[in-house]
């Protein structure tokens, strides 16, 4: 039996399909789909293409340091240990040696107690000062947004600089005990000049190769040129060379070693300016 | 993103090989043995060190080609740090920053604020505890805001409210940047792990999320409660985790079949999953 509701629903479709038949759209057919997807397919291959995430950038929070910021903030570093200890070594130095013949050889060794020990003082303060046996610190200071050779740099110079600045206090006291004493051998510039030689070479070499071969190659280059001068000294007494002759190897050494420190100090600035211009 | 493609390193007695692997930004765990590789994995991403072949790209950027570039956007925790003791905590950080080229005072203050350091500013490092001098370390590492964070076993030595502060404190940063983290504690990190890296012997053996691990494995998890006599007949290669209760042993073990009556399914952890893998690479030889 037909329900009233299902007559009238029919009838309603009925009136209804002649004015939906015009509004509907007829469904599209196979050719045109293909068409469409044929007309789409440039879309699709850009979708396909992976999306480049944004290159990385330099982090804006950086401020790129300069030579001179880098060293102050070396100062920063607690040097009371190198400080007190350079300095209780060369306290010891000036009370040691005998103001009347400064330049007397050493247990043996050749030369005399003061240039022996400086160059020896300088190697130990770099040793200490790169913080060799942290691996984990040095891992951290090695993470900076320029060379970090540039760090080990700066704390080098600052080493050699306070050693240097102890030995030239420690000279002066010698020369005032020498002036005390009653017969004095003690002459400023050949003392100096001995000392300041060995002193500069060894540290313009370390410097010097810091750059090129990293740090371990350079303490050992620091430690070959301090062995090979302590040879050139025994031979030196071996064959008597004269004061004035001592005095040129002294100069010859102090020359090479200022060179090495010039051209160290350039080339930090050249590390320093390219990653600049790098960046910039 | 960082990619990494074709790099080899070795590494001690193993060598490192990852054909190619990309890390998204978010929070990613690095899980493995010890001497699986995890702590040289994290070195080569964080340009510690050197790759023997291959590449490694972060958002395109090649590390050999950009390297302080790439440099001033990485933070590196590592797993053992011994700080300069003789200085202040906040002249530590004052020279960390200035070593990384952050010469903004706020920046330190603000993260002393939130590592709660600000107590310890004028005191010498040597006299913090162990746990403070790790929260230094990490303050340390995220003084630039870098955009690559890395740390290994950054939890040592941290008592559980600092663990849970950290963890949550690193959840937040990882949103838009990427942190990987290396650790042995897994659990602790259940909840923020975007992603697991898992590597075994020189490889990743997986990388994806941490949903996804946890169904990869063959086995299942039971925990009881048993007598000692059954504990002991237990196979220890199974066990995962056992407590002592009063009179009984709380056992946490992996295996296909339900051991026993007393054994209810659990929901593994990512520990659980941990050990769910390794186990299945021990039977597989």
């Amino acid at each position: 039996m037909d329900h009233p509701f299902d007559n009238e629903l029919r009838r309603l479709e009925d009136e209804l399909r002649g004015p939906l038949r015009r509004a509907a759209l007829p469904s599209p057919s196979p050719d045109e789909t293909a068409h469409l997807i044929a007309s789409l397919q440039g879309e699709f291959n850009q979708l396909k293409i992976e999306p480049e995430s944004p290159k990385l950038d330099f982090n804006p929070q950086v401020d790129p340091p300069s030579l001179k910021q880098i060293l102050r903030s070396q100062i920063r570093l607690n040097q009371r240990s190198i400080l007190l200890t350079a300095g209780a070594v060369f306290c010891m130095l000036v009370l040691l040696i005998d103001p009347e013949y400064p330049l007397d050889q050493f247990a043996g060794l050749p030369g005399g107690i003061f240039p022996l020990i400086t160059p020896l003082l300088l190697i130990v303060s770099m040793l200490f000062s790169s913080r060799t046996w942290d691996k984990g610190m040095r891992a951290v200071e090695t993470l900076t947004p320029y060379p970090p050779a540039l760090v080990l740099y700066t704390r080098l110079l600052l080493v050699t600089g306070i050693v240097i600045g102890m030995a030239l206090l420690s000279t002066l006291a010698l020369g005032l005990r020498s002036i005390q004493a009653e017969t004095s051998h003690f002459l400023f510039g050949p003392f100096i000049l001995e000392w300041m030689g060995i002193l500069l070479v060894t540290g313009g070499a370390a410097m010097y190769m810091l750059f090129r071969k990293g740090m371990v190659v350079s303490l050992i280059s620091a430690v070959l040129v301090y062995g090979m001068w302590i040879v050139i000294q025994g031979q030196i007494i071996d064959h008597g060379v004269s004061m004035g002759g001592k005095m040129l190897t002294d100069m010859t050494l102090l020359v090479i070693g200022l060179i090495l420190l010039v051209s160290s100090y350039g080339r930090s600035l050249k590390l320093n300016g390219a990653w600049r211009t790098a960046n910039d | 993103m960082i990619r990494v493609e074709g790099l080899e390193r070795q590494a001690g007695t193993y060598r490192l090989e990852i054909e190619k692997a990309e890390i998204h930004s978010g929070l990613n765990l690095i899980v493995g043995a010890n001497g699986a590789g995890k702590t040289t994995l994290i070195e080569l991403l964080a340009t510690l060190q050197a790759p023997d072949a291959g590449e490694i790209l972060y958002s395109g950027r090649k590390a050999g080609d950009h390297l302080p570039l790439i440099r001033s956007q990485i933070g590196y925790v590592p797993a053992d740090i011994e700080l300069y003791g003789d200085m202040k905590v906040g002249k530590l950080l004052t020279y960390m920053a200035e070593l990384k080229g952050i010469y903004n005072p706020e920046a330190i203050d603000r993260l002393m604020l939130d590592f709660r350091l600000e107590p310890v500013r004028k005191s010498k490092v040597k006299n913090l505890s162990q746990g403070v001098q790790r929260r230094i370390a990490v303050v340390q590492a995220l003084i630039a805001s870098p955009s690559f964070l890395f740390l290994d076993e950054p939890l040592n030595g941290m008592d559980a409210e600092e663990r849970k502060f950290l963890i949550t404190y690193l959840t937040k940063y990882a949103r838009g940047r990427m942190v990987i983290v290396a650790a042995h504690e897994l659990n602790e990190w259940e909840e923020a792990a975007d992603t697991v890296i898992w590597v075994h012997r020189g490889r990743i053996r997986y990388i994806g999320s941490p949903s996804q691990w946890k169904l990869n494995v063959a086995s299942s998890v039971w925990e009881g409660e048993v007598d000692l006599e059954a504990f002991e007949r237990i196979p220890q290669e199974l066990l995962i985790h056992f407590q002592m209760t009063e009179n009984n042993m709380r056992v946490r073990l992996m295996g296909k079949k339900q051991p026993g009556a007393e054994f209810m399914e659990k929901a593994p952890t990512l520990e659980d999953t941990f050990f769910l893998h390794m186990n299945a690479l021990a039977r597989r030889g």
